[in-house]
């Protein structure tokens, strides 16, 4: 099997919206953008980039982004396209087009942001209480044991890029919590949020 | 201090200006249909010459700056030119709906505005209340609503059922307080301290 060329070529859907890898979601499609969007990554196996719906960049589009597989699709009440979307990997982007129909393009290569993900140990270690607390909002939600097709509660950095997807926190917050700090701020802040640890 | 006159950067390109005394309703409500169902930019430049100068003018009295007037300007055409497709001609005036555009565009404006302001000059980093529940936005209506989560937790089973396999973006305070078992102040009070925290070890490592 051959690697992807570096580079590769993706629409990029922006929403107001914090994935990490490995992370799984369920979008509404009905915009014909979109649903073409949707459409050609289906049918040429290519995926597409979500990525942080930004105020202030060019296209609205955040420097980094995941490359989501459609793995499952359904239809709403009111015959609205569902789809349910796996992060397989971060990526940077650059050089963001649109085309005639407002579609965002651009090219998209492989990133490790945010750095911890990959390069942190897994052992759970002293971060137990994350791992038990993670596994009730599972357990607690139906929803999220259906969207997510696979788990990885033996390790740690899985486990703190999902509490981050999910804390009532804002995006910006998130973001920089994964992108700008370290791992142990990381989990420092998972902490006192869910353990009240002053630690 | 208001000026009544237009600016020319707001004037379309058309080369002629009629003045419209009397609201061309019928108008307005088949060319903002014509956005919606073929994306006629023939029509939707007539929207543009006739709501432009009336959001300019209500921007400059909101926010007294002709910039920021101007922005309010593109955001609310924009969101018209994107969100046409939701316009029911049932339900109101083409005016009502892009009246309401435009103040949504205007309350965000402020908001973003407001938090700018508070991550500059306050001790509590308490922007995130604001800006998660920017529902009026134009793409959460790609996000199964976040709203429809929370009230379901107050419906009774038989009708949660129906409801159910709603999209899980993230939690409301209210379901981390259920989760942890722990009252909602006390969510509130870590996320802040956790914030608080996570700015001094930034600051830290900027210094």
């Amino acid at each position: 099997m051959f690697k992807e060329v570096d580079f590769m070529k993706r629409a990029i859907f922006p929403l107001p919206l914090f994935i990490l890898p490995e992370g799984y979601t369920r979008l509404r499609i009905f915009e014909p953008r979109y649903l073409h969007m949707v459409k050609s990554a289906l049918k040429d196996n290519t995926g597409f980039v979500l990525c942080t719906f930004e105020h202030d960049t060019p296209f609205n589009i955040s420097a980094q982004g995941c490359l989501m597989d459609v793995i499952d699709f359904d239809q709403d009440d009111n015959g609205t396209l569902l789809i349910d979307v796996f992060a397989s990997q971060s990526v940077q982007i650059n050089d963001v087009y649109q085309d005639e129909q407002e579609l965002r393009h651009g090219l998209v290569s492989d990133c490790n942001a945010p750095y911890w993900y990959k390069d942190s140990n897994n052992e759970i270690g002293k971060h137990q209480r994350l791992h038990d607390s993670l596994k009730d909002v599972f357990s607690g939600n139906p929803e999220l044991r259906v969207l997510y097709k696979q788990t990885h509660f033996n390790r740690l950095p899985w486990i703190a890029a999902r509490w981050l997807e999910l804390l009532p926190i804002s995006i910006e917050k998130k973001q920089q919590l994964a992108f700008e700090t370290n791992f142990d701020n990381l989990l420092s802040f998972l902490h006192t949020v869910i353990n009240n640890e002053f630690a | 201090m208001v000026s009544q006159q237009q600016s020319p950067r707001c004037e379309p390109k058309t080369g002629k200006y009629t003045a419209m005394p009397d609201t061309p309703s019928t108008e307005l409500m088949q060319s903002l249909i014509a956005v919606a169902e073929s994306r006629d930019k023939k029509a939707f430049a007539f929207l543009f010459e006739y709501f432009a100068p009336k959001i300019k003018r209500f921007g400059i009295k909101q926010f007294g700056v002709e910039a920021q007037a101007m922005e309010l300007v593109q955001e609310t055409l924009t969101s018209v030119w994107r969100k046409a497709h939701l316009y029911n001609s049932s339900k109101g005036a083409a005016t009502t709906w892009v009246y309401t555009v435009m103040r949504n565009a205007s309350f965000d404006m402020l908001r973003k505005m407001k938090s700018n302001k508070e991550e500059n000059i306050s001790e509590d980093i308490w922007p995130l209340l604001n800006e998660s529940q920017d529902t009026n936005h134009e793409y959460s209506d790609h996000l199964e609503d976040k709203q429809i989560k929370r009230y379901l937790d107050k419906l009774p089973i038989a009708q949660r059922e129906v409801v159910r396999g709603v999209y899980f973006q993230d939690m409301s305070q209210e379901q981390l307080a259920m989760q942890l078992n722990i009252p909602v102040g006390t969510v509130k009070s870590r996320l802040r301290l956790a914030l608080q925290k996570l700015r001094n070890e930034m600051g830290d490592q900027h210094d």
